[in-house]
């Protein structure tokens, strides 16, 4: 049996995955996202550089100074600071409750699928519609919540008032609405533990607290880092909630960056200035996105036959 | 004409890790070939590169006189059967086997037709409503055969299709392959680790390893001539017993040196061995299949150049006969090819070739009559068929007197 | 009582507060928004409802304040979004999960890392260019930019669904005869069925929910989606009354609500697919 010519070589790929076939099926996605996702973000990057005229509705280069302007001026870092707190603290608060809650959900507790279906409740609201419920709980002559704090003996707490408390009260209602979110892909993951691990911890002796500081957690370390990760990005990202419960106020106490992004655009039409904030939480943004992808594999890993 | 021809075939990953080498191979009409090898040695990967599923990177295969490179499968004519069946989970069994010819457009009258039949050769006629959940491993099994037979195509591609099922399933299966395949007259080509499906499935056995083309040869030839050592070890359970030995001119013919005793070797076997006189004077391989020996004290009247003395070390009663595991005081085989084999097994083996080889003593199994009385820690005296002698080189590690290094396709003065 | 007796008992009573915690804001909602003016200003509320004062704050809502329009477009928006989405994202998903060409991963993190773009950086271009497009008061306007919005978790979702699903049925397919695009839609889009289920069913939370950039380019009330509605009907300083603003923001829930029960599992199926790989 002859050899034939063995410059017949073929492409890497097998007969099964062809150019005009994959075209077909990821094309259309990719071209739309190249126009309304890509084009976007290298357009807004260019107008970062530039400012607008609203009366004209024409763009001046000006070269670096919407960031000169931004870096300098002291709000900008007050924002920055309101973001990391919001994002920081909220991410920590509903981290730690939605483990312990998963953990709580781990008994068996009659009506626990009732409770459970209640938790996912928050997630689904509204955001701007959060914001109406929580002000008015948290009303300062009527919210039940005053109420309650009066009838212990804590006073008024002006928790939409007080620039001190405000950002903290928006950390607060931040996490009612997202621990449930954590909540549920950890409860996913402990329930997906394979038991014989646990019940050899029983056999050799281990208290429930030690089972739980040795086994359980570190066992769901990976998931609970991929909700960490994952709520991270996203609640630095909050703008919904904060127009909803606070508007930005009182006195640009909850000012976070997307919302100072959206005033100088929407409200004062400064969109070259308004597109250079952005474009700073863009950057941001990508670095936890590296982040998140090192901790999740996106793709598997594919192995040659 | 439905053959199936391997032309220095190659395949090399993106990633440079290279599955097949110099693959050459022709494939007749109606035969059924069987791919055989340890894990990763290529088989599945030429498989594959025939229907299609994988990029041919050097040569050609053809099936028929169309060369096949770069045709999506579809255009092949194949049918294949997975390993894991490859079943469509929504669909009844009917379905399953009908969608082929559903996608090519058959009138449904056909369809149906053909579809019964099938369902008949396989036994399947009470399944055709039922979906893969509801049957067994074996009835899925059939349903994967069904949807290849259906087609009519020129070749059957079978990719490990009995090795999930429990080892009587097997058995049985096996047999109704063998059979149906014969019935069918289709050219078959077969994968599969497990030698002995090999063995009694082929009409011809291509035994690979690391992407290179071993020896192929009818079943009966792979074992009583394996071209080397990779092939004199895979093939045969229990493993042919490979043991160091010294060749030696003595009284006019050869004598072998092994554990300290000396075996005569037969003037035809010498004869039929051109170059074995060569390796008077040198260490060679020889192997000893476990039939070949026997317990002297049953085989009658032994003459002296025919025996080997051991300790034995444990013996297996199989109710027929009995397997005895004797331990000699002679330098086992620890060729890489030989060891690559034990591996395959498991690698715990591997270290205990190298123990026997630091001891100089290597353990052989025989197949005695039950009527043995040999028993744990006694000495035994066996009787060896000297006529059924292997001897190999042990640095090119191919057999002495015939098959070469390339493993193609053998020829020998029988 | 044995200290596993109270332990159980301590348990209810906590699960009972967490249940409470989840669902307060949301029933203290809706009670104000059974209320009467007046009857806002008394704490805590009484929970004594007089049915004509709902049947008025309500139909105020739905009527004056044209919330069957909004909830109209809500529902064109959300559900020609998701479906656009579904239609891009599944074949791209597939084709991300089945063929490996040189550049294939970084184009799938490419694509996935956009659901964490903050929405704030794209809605001024995107305002621009649907405002320099006319499409600005359209469905159009909103439906563009949304399916970009949700075509990245779409993909990422459905991803995962069929990398559950072995390669070899889709082999046994191609052998059998067909070609990729119809193996995905004969073979493989039945059993991914509940894949695209979770996915249309984030798409639709998210869509339906979606407000900044809709608040961009949506200026005629009559074209305003139930959030935007809502946002200018509550905004912080706004005299609304308060029972009107609770019913507004009832009524701004309630039919993702309905939709959620519907789907719950599908739900949980989809935050968890990420993390319990």
């Amino acid at each position: 049996m002859a050899a034939i010519s063995s410059s017949h070589r073929t492409r890497l790929a097998p007969p099964t995955q062809r150019r005009g076939e994959t075209l077909l099926l990821l094309g259309p996605c990719a071209l739309y996202l190249v126009v309304f996702s890509i084009f976007p973000l290298i357009t807004s990057l260019v107008r970062s550089f530039q400012d607008y005229d609203p009366k004209g509705n024409t763009w001046t280069w000006i070269g670096t100074r919407n960031y000169a302007e931004l870096f300098h001026a002291g709000q900008f870092w007050t924002v920055v600071e309101n973001t990391v707190v919001l994002t920081a603290a909220g991410v920590a608060i509903q981290v730690v409750l939605g483990t312990a809650l998963a953990l709580f959900f781990s008994q068996q507790l009659r009506g626990a699928t009732i409770v459970r279906g209640l938790l996912i409740l928050p997630m689904l609201l509204t955001p701007i519609v959060v914001g109406l419920m929580w002000r008015a709980l948290l009303n300062p002559e009527w919210g039940l919540l005053n109420w309650v704090a009066v009838k212990l003996g804590f006073g008024y707490i002006g928790w939409l008032s007080d620039p001190h408390v405000a950002l903290w009260t928006l950390v607060l209602v931040d996490s009612w609405q997202w621990t449930p979110f954590v909540f549920v892909i950890v409860y996913a993951r402990l329930q997906a533990l394979p038991q014989d691990v646990f019940e050899a911890g029983s056999v050799d002796g281990a208290s429930w607290f030690q089972r739980t500081t040795y086994l359980t957690l570190p066992l769901l370390a990976p998931a609970i880092v991929f909700a960490a990760v994952f709520r991270a990005i996203d609640a630095f990202r909050t703008f919904d909630l904060v127009w909803g419960l606070t508007n930005g106020g009182p006195v640009q106490a909850t000012y976070t960056l997307s919302f100072q992004a959206f005033q100088n655009g929407f409200v004062f039409q400064r969109y070259g200035f308004a597109s250079a904030i952005s474009y700073v939480m863009v950057v941001t943004a990508a670095v936890g996105v590296t982040l998140l992808f090192r901790v999740v594999k996106v793709r598997r890993v594919e192995a040659p036959a | 004409m439905a053959t199936v021809s391997f032309a220095d075939v190659g395949k090399v990953y993106r990633d440079g890790t290279r599955a097949l080498s110099e693959f050459s191979l022709d494939v007749a009409d109606g035969e059924f070939m069987v791919f055989v090898g340890p894990s990763g040695c290529g088989k599945t990967t030429a498989l594959r590169m025939v229907a299609g599923l994988e990029a041919i990177s050097e040569g050609e295969i053809r099936i028929g006189n169309t060369v096949v490179n770069g045709l999506h499968p579809r255009k092949r004519d194949v049918a294949m059967v997975f390993q894991n069946y490859a079943l469509y989970p929504h669909m009844t069994v009917y379905k399953n086997i009908a969608f082929s010819l559903k996608v090519r457009k058959t009138p449904p009258d056909d369809i149906h037709r053909r579809v019964e039949e099938a369902a008949r050769i396989l036994g399947l006629q009470d399944e055709l409503g039922r979906k893969p959940a509801q049957l067994s491993g074996g009835q899925r099994q059939r349903v994967a055969m069904g949807r290849a037979i259906v087609r009519n195509p020129q070749v059957f591609l079978m990719d490990e299709p009995l090795s999930n099922l429990d080892a009587k399933l097997r058995v049985q299966m096996r047999a109704e392959i063998a059979r149906i395949q014969h019935e069918l007259g289709a050219t078959t080509v077969y994968v599969t680790h497990d030698q002995v499906e090999a063995m009694t499935m082929g009409d011809r056995v291509a035994v690979l390893r690391r992407g290179r083309l071993q020896q192929v040869a009818p079943p009966q030839d792979l074992y009583e001539r394996p071209a080397n050592l990779f092939v004199a070890s895979f093939i045969g359970s229990p493993e042919m017993n490979l043991v160091e030995a010294g060749l030696e001119r003595h009284d006019g013919g050869l004598v072998c040196r092994v554990a300290g005793q000396a075996l005569e070797i037969p003037a035809g076997v010498a004869q039929a061995r051109p170059g074995l006189e060569a390796y008077a004077g040198k260490t060679v391989g020889l192997g000893i299949r476990p039939e070949q020996l026997e317990d002297a004290s049953l085989a009658g009247d032994v003459p002296a150049g025919q025996r080997l003395r051991g300790k034995v070390v444990t013996v297996e009663l199989l109710g027929s006969e009995l397997l005895a595991h004797v331990e000699l005081e002679a330098a086992p085989v620890t060729t890489q090819e030989v060891r690559e084999v034990r591996a395959d097994v498991d690698r715990s083996r591997v270290a205990d070739l190298e123990s026997e080889a630091r001891a100089q003593r290597t353990v052989v199994i025989g197949r005695f009559g039950i009527g043995s009385a040999a028993r744990p820690g006694e000495e035994v005296e066996m009787h060896v068929d000297t006529s059924r002698l292997y001897f190999f080189d042990l640095e090119s590690e191919d057999a002495i007197g015939y098959g070469t290094r390339t493993g193609k396709p053998e020829e020998v003065a029988p | 009582m044995t200290a596993h007796r109270v332990g159980r008992v301590v348990s209810y009573v906590v699960m009972i507060l967490i249940g409470v915690v989840a669902a307060a804001p949301f029933l203290y909602l809706l009670v104000l928004s059974f209320k009467s003016r007046i009857d806002i200003l008394t704490v805590p509320p009484t929970l004594h409802f007089d049915w004509s004062q709902i049947k008025s704050n309500y139909g105020n809502v739905v009527h004056e304040q044209g919330y069957i329009t909004y909830i109209e477009n809500s529902a064109i928006v959300t559900g020609a979004s998701t479906l656009i989405a579904l239609a891009l994202g599944v074949p791209a998903g597939y084709a991300f999960s089945r063929l490996h060409f040189r550049g294939s991963d970084t184009l799938a993190s490419t694509i996935l890392s956009f659901r964490f773009m903050p929405p704030v950086a794209v809605a001024i271009p995107i305002f621009l260019m649907i405002r320099y497009l006319g499409l600005v008061n359209g469905y159009l306007g909103l439906i563009l930019p949304y399916v970009a919005f949700t075509l990245p978790l779409v993909v990422w979702i459905m991803i995962g669904f069929f990398d559950e699903i072995p390669h070899e049925i889709d082999e046994a397919a191609m052998v059998d005869g067909l070609t990729r695009p119809w193996v995905l839609l004969r073979v493989l889009l039945p059993l991914v069925r509940p894949g695209i289920l979770v996915a249309a069913t984030f798409g639709v939370i998210f869509i339906w929910n979606e407000f900044l950039v809709g608040l961009y380019i949506v200026n005629s009330q009559g074209h305003w989606t139930i959030p935007i509605a809502a946002s200018s009907l509550l905004t912080v300083e706004s005299p609304i009354d308060w029972n009107i603003a609770a019913t507004v923001g009832i009524l701004t829930v309630i039919p993702i609500l309905v939709f959620s029960m519907l789907v719950q599992r599908y739900i949980v199926r989809g935050i968890t697919a990420g993390a319990v790989r």
